[in-house]
């Protein structure tokens, strides 16, 4: 059990209703939204993303102008209470709870977004989350994430809302902290080993935003 | 097959007649009730459309031509063709669902289909796939599945009409 200490992070958390500038995500999403699928309709490409996280409103509406595929997954709570099985074949009864817990449709998705989520899963549990989520990748997919990699971050996941492609909005239950050395950007890459770690930035109080690029 | 046109008549002859038996029964006692207090789950504009009540679990494929409000259990398809359906606060539907325009307030479990629009209250729940050009959700409002906008599979697809027995279907 880890220590929970407060409060803590109150000045950043007093003033998350400013959103986040989003760099990398923004350029994700030019990207995607700029590219062509070569049909003989010539109809422009609907990106097709798969959010780990829980719906949020404001994001609807994002996508729904964009006119995309989504699916939210909402398993991000489940994943993080999975911890190692025990008894016999400990492998095949993660990998069976994973697939349960991230059930989408069998497609092939171009951006997976794994917001404040992959650094609070059990770090034995990570490489089994990833060989399942190979099941819905392409040869290009992305994963955008964000962690915390100060010493000291929320003891609970938090809400993102898009607001625009460069504008994300955070927030979290309570002002609750957990000290603990966070899994940063490259210790997730190692657990991921089909994809490689391809930009970071840090943002204000310790929030990194990330991508990994499939191999 | 279940329709609601058939259940609307039942239901109005039926009202109809209680109405007569509570009129004669006002008038011979000279004493008026007042009405009594209801439930009313759905917005004020959905006065008339059909209503499926809390104590109903219907299971099988639901029909019709007009709009309609459930506030018990069902299970199978609903296909409302272009009316609205509301899923009231106490609705539990596990069912592929076709409609023109879909409020979820309450459960809903499997496909929805909304010709112009999906939208899940902050008391909504909703475990499937959405398949509509418009979809809206409040602040609240639980989803897991996936959204299609685009303008196709918003109809039920339409079985193959044939006259011919089934040993003759079979042959063919």
């Amino acid at each position: 059990m880890l220590p929970k200490i407060q409060p803590a992070l109150s000045d950043y958390y007093s003033d998350n209703a400013e959103p986040l500038s989003t760099r990398i995500f923004e350029s994700i999403w030019n990207g995607l939204s700029n590219t062509n699928h070569s049909t003989e309709n010539d109809i422009k490409y609907k990106p097709k993303i798969l959010d780990l996280g829980r719906a949020q409103p404001d994001s609807f509406n994002f996508y729904s102008e964009h006119n995309c595929y989504l699916t939210i997954a909402d398993c991000i709570q489940p994943l993080i209470n999975l911890s190692w099985p025990a008894g016999e074949n400990p492998n095949g009864v993660l990998m069976e709870k994973i697939a349960k817990t991230i059930s989408a449709p069998e497609k092939k998705y171009d951006l997976i977004l794994a917001w404040d989520s992959l650094n609070y899963i059990n770090p034995k549990v990570l490489p089994f989350v990833h060989n399942h989520l190979l099941n819905f990748c392409t040869n290009k997919t992305i994963i955008h994430g964000f962690v915390f990699t100060s010493e000291t971050y929320p003891t609970e996941s938090g809400d993102f809302k898009i607001i625009d492609s460069d504008k994300i909005q955070h927030s979290v239950a309570n002002n609750e902290v957990i000290r603990h050395s966070p899994l940063t950007p490259h210790a997730i890459n190692k657990a991921m080993p089909s994809f490689k770690y391809a930009r970071s930035v840090l943002m204000r109080s310790g929030l990194q935003e990330f991508m990994l690029i499939r191999k | 097959m279940f329709d609601i046109n058939e259940m609307k008549k039942n239901v109005s002859d039926k009202f109809n007649k209680v109405t007569e038996n509570n009129f004669e029964s006002t008038t011979n006692t000279q004493k008026a009730e007042a009405p009594r207090k209801t439930t009313n789950t759905a917005p004020a504009s959905s006065s008339h459309l059909a209503s499926i009540g809390p104590s109903i679990h219907f299971k099988g494929e639901l029909t019709g031509e007009e709009g309609l409000i459930i506030d018990g259990k069902v299970e199978g398809t609903i296909d409302l063709k272009g009316n609205q359906l509301i899923v009231g606060n106490n609705g539990d539907i596990k069912a592929d669902v076709y409609a023109q325009t879909i409020i979820v307030n309450g459960s809903l479990t499997g496909e929805l289909h909304g010709k112009e629009k999906v939208h899940i209250s902050k008391t909504g729940k909703v475990n499937g796939n959405i398949f509509s050009p418009r979809v809206s959700l409040e602040d609240g409002a639980k989803f897991k599945g996936s959204i299609d906008m685009s303008e196709t599979k918003h109809e039920k697809p339409s079985k193959p009409q044939t006259n011919l027995p089934d040993n003759q279907l079979k042959r063919a």
